[in-house]
């Protein structure tokens, strides 16, 4: 095959190779910087691998400063024996000088990726045509270790690379599916369900306190109003019965004399015959005493019940001022009942002006003058507002018309009453008066009686003792009807036995009863406060759970039958929300599908962290190595893994015979940098990577490298080694070239291109190209 | 965004060869480090797909 490469643009110091000659063993020689490796890379890209893969730095430079290329390879071989065919490959990689290097080589790399002049669309066709392996000789065997791990930290950055991208997009796919359904309304309607339940529960509680609050403020309240009554008793029950206790002695002496004056009169009646006429005058007058003094009675006591439900005193000055105070009462709301007429005349008059104005101001007269107040112009529309506004006051400030009336009714009621009692009073002084004339009457004709006999007189005397019977009986009937009223009815022992009993059911004492009560009438006004906000406040939850309700039931409704979301729906599964179901059950339901999103995305985010982690460790390990330093305990387990992967990549014939005595590799150390093996006889050798000269590894390291080319499938397989010349004696080129011949010869690889520096002495013979190429001979070589 | 696009997204300078996927995780397998959600990053050419799969999962048995 012949490979000839066009760079005419590029710059900074890169060179390339224009050409490779069609020879099965070739040999490229040339300055440094020629360009001859950089051809072989290329070559590499071209055939499918990526030489620049740890070299990010290398491939941007490349990127930058190559300029557009063509490479042309001739001489293909597509079906056995046929090796006429042509590939070409064209790209400008300038565009690409910022971005990553690519891992995988695909056809998007080139402007022009074709085979006879028919384009190729999938570098796997190319792959299965041509295969182009680089072996470089240039490294240690410590260099050569650290690739290996280099390349998979590579691999780690590039995989972490790609899960940040598609963490990204795995980011923007959950959003897409879940951005239309809001997660707020459904973690709302859950926050509002709660608080309604929690709302409830502290509502109910605080019902049951106010209603124990209740019946222990009730027991208070008994409480002091049995103590109010006891101390009224304490305090006034004393002097009544007193005056009791003197009226019932009084009442006792005057009827004893009552008593006597009826035995003495009985007694003289007895002894004095009395003429029939003066019997009979002395009888009616005695008769119309005793009558008048049973009518004074009965008044007197028409007066005291009217004088206790009027409240006041049965005396004419209390009826006068009581009338007085009445009087002035009514002329009060009389004369709020006359400004109530007046407001109705008023409000008739606004809504009369209202109406008129109204009209007016349709008629489009609104803005014209109507009056002028004080030299102010009013116009129609001002004058109507301000006597809506007037009639909107007035409505509000009108009286109470019934409220005055019943009052009214009132006073005329208490005046009638009044006007009894002064009546009453007026008629008691009557009949006090013709009482005294008739017992004047009576003394007259006792003492007329007297002369002819005593019966009149102590006729007289037993009437006084009546009479005072009477009087003193009614001031005991009054002095006992108060005492009966003292502590609303009930006994001075009652009404302790029930503040006892209602203090125990406080749980108080009498002296924190006041206190207990306030503090107890106080926490009852906050419940009820308290109690009146939860309402309000349980009143708009409701108003806002609705609300929530129908967002998620329209939430819920386009995920069910909208298209957009059938994908949303799969995954979903049976876990969807379902319409018409319970709205926490539905809020749930959606908090649970971002929950999901949320985790899915975390876990995507996840594997670059887990990549980033290991791809640390990996990269520790490779400092370790590089430095030729003893890796830190952490990396044991990267350690271990290497070395046994050391062991398996460095475990083949060709490197074994050359390196190992043809013996056994026992153990790659990476903690002590040295190779233990035991040699064909069985001897252990221990040695450092160091110790192993450049020579026997480039050697070793081509020849175990060759030894895997026959695996590849490719139709055209060509090798290049590079970089060797330097580390190889004579001896072995000789036995270098024998053993490409031999891959060739038994087509493991159709072309070995090897490329040597040039010798000292030659640099004339390449010309302005600073190459040479021609057939591999070792002679022409060494 | 579509199936497609999500495709897309993924494919050109961050892509890895296949080769490339299986030798790493044949490397994450000897560490102890290979996890579904992993092997799925780096297998499934479609990232929405990782995303819908693992919602999917995470719906059917949350928090596994």
């Amino acid at each position: 095959m012949r490979f000839k490469i066009q760079a005419p643009e590029a710059s900074h110091g890169i060179r390339v190779i224009e050409e490779i000659p069609d020879l099965a063993l070739c040999r490229v020689e040339g300055i440094n910087g020629v360009g001859k490796t950089l051809a072989l890379h290329l070559l590499e890209i071209c055939s499918g691998g990526q030489p620049y893969a740890t070299r990010p730095h290398a491939w941007a430079s490349l990127c930058k400063y190559l300029g557009p290329v063509e490479i042309t390879i001739d001489g293909l071989r597509v079906e056995r024996e046929d090796g006429d065919h042509t590939l070409r490959f064209a790209f400008d990689w300038r565009a690409r000088a910022d971005a990553e290097v690519p891992r995988e080589i695909t056809t998007e790399l080139f402007e022009d990726v074709s085979l006879d002049g028919g384009s190729l669309a999938d570098m796997h066709e190319v792959r299965k045509l041509l295969s182009v392996v680089r072996i470089a000789g240039d490294q240690s065997l410590t260099d050569t270790i650290a690739g290996i791990v280099a390349y998979d930290v590579e691999l780690l950055k590039s995989a972490a690379a790609l899960a940040a991208a598609r963490s990204e997009v795995a980011d923007r796919r959950a959003e897409e599916l879940l951005a239309p359904f809001p997660e707020a309304p459904a973690r709302r309607a859950l926050e509002v369900a709660e608080e309604r339940r929690a709302l409830e529960s502290a509502r109910r509680e605080l019902e049951a306190q106010r209603a124990e609050s209740s019946d222990r403020l009730r027991a208070l309240e008994a409480a002091e109003r049995a103590a109010v009554a006891a101390e009224e008793i304490n305090t006034n029950a004393g002097a009544l019965k007193e005056e009791i206790a003197g009226l019932q002695e009084r009442a006792a002496e005057a009827r004893g004399r009552t008593e006597e004056a009826e035995r003495a009169l009985e007694e003289a009646r007895e002894k004095e015959r009395l003429s029939s006429a003066a019997a009979k005058t002395l009888g009616r007058a005695e008769s119309l005493v005793t009558r008048r003094l049973r009518d004074l009675g009965k008044l007197e006591g028409n007066v005291r019940d009217l004088a206790e439900e009027l409240e006041i005193l049965a005396e004419e000055p209390a009826v006068a001022a009581a009338l007085e105070h009445l009087s002035s009462r009514r002329a009060e709301v009389a004369a709020e009942r006359a400004d109530a007429n007046d407001a109705f005349a008023l409000r008739d008059l606004l809504d009369g002006l209202m109406a008129a104005l109204s009209t007016t101001a349709q008629t489009g007269l609104r803005g014209r003058v109507v009056a002028r107040i004080a030299g102010e112009p009013i116009t129609a529309g001002a004058l109507l507002d301000a006597v809506q506004e007037r009639r909107g006051r007035l409505s509000a400030e009108m009286p109470m018309i019934e409220e005055l009336d019943r009052e009214l009714a009132e006073l005329g009621e208490v005046e009638k009453k009044l006007d009894e009692l002064s009546n009453l009073l007026g008629k008691a002084e009557e009949k006090r008066a013709s009482l005294s004339e008739a017992e004047a009457a009576l003394e007259k004709l006792a003492g007329e009686a007297a002369k002819g006999g005593s019966t009149a007189e102590r006729a007289a005397k037993r009437a006084a003792a009546q009479r005072a019977e009477i009087e003193i009986g009614a001031a005991l009937g009054l002095a006992q009807r108060q005492l009966a009223q003292l502590g609303g009815g009930a006994s001075s022992a009652d009404l302790k036995a029930e503040l006892e009993r209602y203090l125990g059911e406080a749980g108080t004492t009498r002296a924190e009863l006041a206190g207990k009560l306030g503090e107890t009438r106080r926490a009852s006004v906050e419940a009820r406060d308290k109690l009146e906000a939860m309402r309000f406040e349980e009143e708009t939850l409701e108003t806002e759970a609705t609300a929530l309700g129908r967002e998620l039931e329209t939430q819920t409704q386009a995920l069910a039958i909208e298209d957009a979301h059938a994908r949303l729906r799969e995954i979903l599964g049976e876990r969807a929300p379902q319409v018409g179901g319970d709205l926490e059950d539905m809020a749930r339901a959606w908090l649970g599908a971002h929950a999901a999103g949320d985790r899915a995305v975390t876990r995507v985010q996840q594997t670059r962290s887990r990549l980033l982690a290991l791809e640390r460790d990996i990269e520790a390990l490779l400092e370790a190595i590089s430095n030729n330093s003893t890796p830190g305990a952490e990396l044991d387990s990267v350690r271990k893994l290497y070395q046994e992967r050391m062991l398996a990549q460095f475990d083949q014939p060709e490197l074994l015979a050359a390196l190992f005595d043809g013996g056994r590799l026992t153990r790659i150390d990476l903690d002590t940098n040295e190779i233990v093996w035991s040699t064909a006889a069985g001897e252990p050798r221990v040695r450092p990577f160091e110790a192993f000269s450049s020579g026997e590894r480039a050697f070793a390291y081509v020849q175990a490298q060759l030894a895997t080319l026959s695996e590849n499938p490719a139709a055209n397989k060509v090798v290049a080694i590079d970089e060797f010349g330097a580390f190889l004696s004579a001896d072995r080129l000789l036995r270098l070239r024998a053993a490409v011949r031999r891959r060739l010869d038994e087509g493991a690889v159709d072309q070995a291109i090897v490329v040597l520096p040039l010798l000292a002495g030659d640099a004339e013979s390449t010309g302005d190209k600073g190459y040479l190429a021609g057939e591999f001979d070792v002679v022409a070589a060494g | 965004m579509n199936e497609e696009a999500h495709g897309e997204e993924v494919r050109g300078s961050a892509a890895m060869p296949a080769a490339e996927v299986e030798r790493l995780l044949a490397l994450l397998a000897t560490t102890g480090e290979v996890h579904p959600d992993l092997e799925k990053v780096l297998r499934e050419p479609q990232a929405g797909r990782i995303v819908e799969e693992i919602m999917s999962d995470e719906i059917q048995d949350p928090g596994a």
